[in-house]
């Protein structure tokens, strides 16, 4: 994935606030790093 | 593993700690709460108190992957025009393209590791291959068996006249070849991009 793909999704998924991308961000985070 | 106190200071009211090194270091440069796994992490805390209660698990419920897998499908519809205006399908994107393991430390500039066709299909067993990647892995195979074809005949012409050293030498370059190629390979999928 590139780069600017995965800061679109991250920055989407932090801002979104819905409880349940709250799980997905963290997860996206964990597989990224 | 390389933290030192140097690394950890104060600003304003909150502790900074900085990670010199991470994973693989894809992208180091990435500013914005949105990257720090510890802020993620608290905001799962607080979200989720419940998997602070003794003998639960950190994430309730069943099949969490399988939930992950389909909110991210979801999510990626919906940011369909910012991912294609980075040249990105959205169809091609999955779970594992953010993931980073031992098949990319393998596929990074090697020359003489796997093929990257033979990583996503042997090595990963799920990575997806684009259209352009289908293209490479048909190219492999083909140009493959040709040069093996067309290197045994030659060496099978000339049996009769070379010695055993030139054969050795033949082979060898059958070797040398495929790793050519394969590198080759792997630079065109790593210009495109590997998701």
């Amino acid at each position: 994935m590139k780069p600017q793909a995965y800061e679109v999704i991250a920055e989407h998924l932090f801002r979104s606030g819905e409880k349940r991308y709250i799980f997905n961000h963290l997860m996206f985070l964990l597989d990224w790093n | 593993m390389n933290a030192k106190m140097i690394h950890i200071e104060f600003e304003d009211d909150h502790l900074k700690f900085i990670f010199e090194q991470e994973k693989g270091k894809q992208h180091g440069d990435m500013h914005g709460p949105w990257h720090c796994l510890v802020l993620a992490f608290a905001r799962y805390i607080f979200a989720f108190p419940e998997c602070l209660q003794e003998g639960m698990p950190l994430f309730s419920g069943t099949n969490q992957y399988g939930r992950y897998s389909i909110r991210m499908h979801d999510l990626f519809s919906e940011l369909n025009d910012d991912l294609y205006d980075l040249g990105i399908n959205w169809e091609e994107l999955g779970t594992h393209s953010a993931r980073k393991g031992v098949g990319s430390m393998v596929a990074n500039a090697s020359t003489v590791g796997p093929p990257i066709v033979a990583l996503c299909l042997r090595v990963r067993a799920g990575w997806k291959l684009g259209g352009v990647k289908d293209s490479v892995k048909q190219a492999t195979q083909m140009s493959s068996a040709a040069l093996l074809f067309l290197v045994e005949r030659q060496v099978k012409t000339h049996s009769k006249t070379l010695g055993t050293r030139s054969r050795s030498r033949y082979y060898r370059q059958i070797m040398l070849c495929r790793s050519a190629y394969y590198y080759i390979c792997q630079l065109f999928i790593s210009v495109k991009d590997v998701r």
